[in-house]
């Protein structure tokens, strides 16, 4: 069921409308019908797997809250291996095909939908209950609803239990200002995915998929990848969060404002929020503060500079879990690269910390002036569009072979789309609808970053002022996005 | 506690650990810090900080570091 | 009351909406044949009415199937037309006027590829009267699409703004109040009322493409609703005539394997579920220019003669079958 379709729509309104005429002590009820009605809708067969990492972590909270603390490793190898068998088992046959000279056959899987996400969310769970952060959730439905809430389960936010659960079961009672608030966010989300992120994607598959037939148009190519990822993934999290709100459950941000990140590790705190709040809770941490990472650290500290030796350990974490950042987002070496990248800037950095303050002090460069801050911003868009060209390239050598092009055979043209697929015809038209949605965009966001709460000014203006503005919105769907080459494609969809 | 108002200092300098209570909230501390804060405490007080241990409560300032570091080593003797 | 003026004031916007929306489809939907074809078929009842892609409607000219075989014969095919569009547009006529006989035009190249979301995609639907039909219509092509094509038909139109002048000329007319054919009459076709498709002298040029036919190309979903049209057929007494014209020489011999299993294909499928099919492709006829001369295209749009001289070959053919 895409975001995009009549049906969603339809399905959605249904959902929003019966919730808050049921009696409320069987909302969420109503929830979990949903949920699964959704899940159902993408295939029947997928139940399998949502209904095998839901009774895994059930049972697994339940005993590890009793007492049987093993319980928890043993339930996250069979999360894991779930999604680690539908996600990677192509990737190992085809590299011990490619190492051997077998010939073994790959295996025709789809992804079930939103595997990635619900997986997170269940050992996100497991580990609470180990750490007592959380109670294990007794009504194995009420948890069901936990794994399947259906408005996040195709690309997040990964939901904590003690934040969203208690809010999944609470009742709530209907609020007409949530309910406008959700749907203007609902609108916006669907102006940055059809007038931003379909459009740019003409122009990212033409460069990306002819690099080596029309090559040196890599930055242009990477630049509007930056567009469409953002756009895309924002705002299919801007839907999300827009329905969780017309049912009064508030969801957690997944996006502050990533292009305005002052270096790398910020931008991490600003993009795929939850992502990497996940890694940094479940993974980044247990690794710093496992037996054999304090013996290493301690080594460290004995043998080197102080700072060094602090330091060493966590970047070595560090770049462990950009490594794991990097294999989830695909079985391909292109992606590995992409995440030890971003896994080594910020370990540098960590490691450099002391002498770049000093060196900035030396230099009489305060944090707070307005040009460094622009100077910080422009580096980590420089540094993040550089990891683009391995996220989105098929190998590294085309990311490789792209990036030299592109500076080499430099070539920057909004013609490059073919005019056929475009409106009017016109390729610029299709170039400038991508420029006006960023514009609006940025002005939003430069809002945001300034802590001004943009929806909120908007829905306190008078009527007709809300009224023209929610309709210059919905038209704009219309009249500047991309017709739709093919219904369904959220990018992080498939993840 | 100055010895623990040191160690931060150290870690990272630009801050005002004598007021500040939302040194995580506020991303005063981001992971790196918070994971070189807990080596030293490690190292110099003896005692042992598990993952179940690194919440914003106990992180958010000075003091609350304090009393953790002494709620930790009390367990341990 | 306050909750009470607010869902009001949410029921003006959406009023609003849809306003815009209907203004702008007045303004920016041309005057198609798909609105002349339905509004036939909705109203007249013929012996013999044809369904199927821009092939059927060019080179198949009921006037000439009618002289020979005596039987009012109404042509609804048109570009674009997929095997879902066939079978609903076949429902919707048989509300009131059902057919003796349903000629299918079967181009093979249909039913390689999905249906692409464009302007076409939808003009059959938003041209029907109000049915239950129409609401089957709906969860079959509008379901799972893009929002925008159901809501806002006239954003396949939107890079078209310089006609709306045009637009609305013609929607003063008589002859758009009345369905009538003389919009579409220019010096490159004119369109009878039995809604054939004169091609007079444009040439479009194209190169020859030939898709390949291979069985695992082939849609399910245009198979099942041509399946649809078989059984629905059947248990309407409807007889069914599929045919396939003949493609330029040239064509024919850059892809002759792909045509001849597209042939083989629809020919297994007339004997298992027992209908007859007439393929011109296979079958190449004596005394039938099939040049590239005949033709306006290498995809296979006859000029008008050609298309007359082929239904003359056709309506002899349909003729010997009832018998």
């Amino acid at each position: 069921m895409s975001f995009v379709s009549v049906h969603f729509l339809i399905f959605t309104a249904i959902c929003v409308a019966g919730y808050f005429i049921i009696p409320k002590k069987w909302q969420w009820i109503w929830l979990l019908l949903f949920s699964y009605l959704y899940y159902m809708a993408a295939g029947v067969r997928f139940l399998f797997f949502i209904l095998f990492s839901t009774v895994v972590t059930y049972i697994g909270g339940l005993w590890a809250e009793k007492g049987y603390r093993s319980v928890v490793p043993l339930a996250l190898v069979l999360d894991f291996g779930m999604l680690a068998a539908v996600k990677y088992t192509n990737f190992m046959v085809g590299n011990i095909n490619g190492l051997f000279g077998t010939n073994l056959r790959e295996f025709s899987l789809i992804l079930p939908l939103g595997i990635s996400f619900y997986t997170f969310q269940s050992a996100g769970y497991l580990l609470d209950v180990l750490w007592k952060r959380c109670k294990a959730e007794r009504n194995p439905f009420r948890f069901a609803l936990f794994i399947s809430f259906f408005p996040q389960i195709l690309q997040g936010p990964i939901g904590r239990m003690s934040r969203l659960a208690p809010q999944l079961y609470a009742e709530h009672t209907f609020d007409i200002r949530r309910l406008e608030r959700g749907m203007l966010r609902i609108a916006w989300g669907y102006f940055k995915k059809m007038v931003i992120a379909d459009n740019a994607a003409l122009y990212v598959n033409v460069i990306f998929d002819n690099f080596d037939t029309m090559p040196g148009y890599g930055i242009l190519g990477v630049l509007m990848y930056s567009a469409q990822l953002y756009a895309d993934f924002s705002g299919g999290i801007d839907i999300v969060i827009g329905i969780s709100d017309m049912l009064g459950i508030g969801l957690d941000e997944n996006f502050r404002q990533p292009f305005f990140a002052v270096s790398i590790t910020d931008f991490w705190h600003r993009w795929h929020i939850t992502l990497g709040t996940w890694m940094k809770d479940y993974v980044f941490y247990p690794i710093s503060l496992s037996g054999w990472m304090g013996r290493f650290g301690k080594f460290c500290r004995r043998k080197m500079n102080k700072d060094v030796g602090r330091a060493l350990p966590i970047c070595l974490a560090n770049i462990l879990v950009f490594l794991v950042v990097g294999i989830w987002h695909g079985p391909a070496w292109h992606y590995i690269v992409y995440g030890l990248y971003n896994g080594a800037i910020i370990a540098a950095s960590g490691l450099l910390a002391k002498p770049y303050r000093k060196a900035k002090k030396a230099l009489h460069i305060s944090d707070g002036s307005r040009g460094f801050r622009v100077f910080q911003i422009l580096r980590t868009f420089m540094l993040v569009n550089i990891s683009w060209y391995f996220d989105r390239s098929g190998s590294i050598r085309q990311a490789l072979v792209m990036m030299r092009d592109s500076i080499l055979k430099f070539r920057f043209s909004s013609s490059v789309v073919s005019s056929d697929s475009t409106w009017a015809g016109s390729s610029a038209a299709v170039f400038l609808c991508v420029i006006f949605g960023m514009a609006v965009v940025f002005f939003v966001s430069v809002q945001k970053e300034r802590k001004k709460d943009v929806a909120g000014a908007i829905l306190s203006k008078p009527l007709p002022v809300r009224f023209v503005l929610l309709l210059a919105l919905v038209l704009c769907l219309v009249l500047l996005g991309n017709r739709p080459l093919s219904v369904g494609g959220f990018i992080y969809a498939n993840f | 506690m100055d010895e623990l108002i040191e160690i931060l200092q150290d870690v990272q300098p630009d801050a005002d650990y004598e007021n500040c209570t939302t040194l995580i909230d506020d991303g005063i501390l981001d992971s790196f810090a918070v994971l070189s804060i807990v080596s030293e405490l490690e190292d110099q007080y003896d005692i042992r900080i598990t993952p179940a241990d690194i919440v914003p409560d106990n992180f958010n300032s000075a003091q609350a570091i304090y009393s953790m570091v002494k709620r930790l080593s009390g367990e341990e003797e | 009351m306050r909750i009470f003026k607010r869902i009001l004031t949410a029921a003006l916007f959406v009023g609003i909406l849809a306003a815009v929306s209907l203004t702008l489809d007045y303004l920016m939907i041309p005057y198609t044949f798909t609105r002349m074809k339905v509004h036939a078929v909705e109203n007249n009842t013929y012996d013999d009415l044809i369904l199927g892609s821009s092939h059927g409607a060019t080179n198949i000219d009921p006037d000439v199937l009618g002289g020979i075989t005596g039987r009012t014969t109404y042509n609804a095919a048109q570009g674009e037309e997929f095997p879902v569009d066939s079978y609903y547009l076949l429902k919707d006529a048989c509300i009131a006027n059902k057919p003796g006989r349903l000629i299918y035009e079967f181009d093979s190249t249909y039913w390689l590829s999905a249906q692409e979301t464009d302007s076409s995609y939808a003009l059959t639907y938003y041209s029907m009267r109000r049915s239950f039909t129409k609401m089957q219509y709906f969860y079959a092509k509008m379901w799972n699409a893009d929002f925008r094509t159901w809501s806002a038909p006239w954003y396949f139109f939107r890079d078209r703004i310089y006609d709306i002048g045009t637009n609305l000329y013609v929607k003063g007319t008589d002859d758009y109040k009345d369905y009538g054919t003389g919009t579409f009459e220019s010096d490159r076709q004119s369109v009878t009322d039995k809604g054939f498709i004169a091609i007079k002298n444009a040439r479009w040029d194209d190169a020859v493409t030939v898709r390949p036919w291979t069985d695992d190309m082939i849609q399910k979903s245009d198979v099942a609703y041509f399946l649809r049209i078989v059984s629905y057929c059947k248990e309407n007494d409807i007889s069914l005539v599929v045919v396939t014209t003949p493609v330029p020489d040239d064509t024919y011999e850059a892809g002759k394997d792909n045509f001849d299993q597209a042939g083989f294909y629809m020919s297994a499928l007339a004997d298992q579920y027992g209908f007859t099919y007439a393929n011109y492709n296979n079958d190449r006829l004596e005394g039938l220019d099939t040049t590239n001369a005949a033709y306006a295209d290498y995809d296979g749009h006859m000029y008008e003669e050609s298309a007359e001289a082929f239904s003359r070959v056709f309506g002899e053919r349909l003729k010997t079958l009832e018998g």
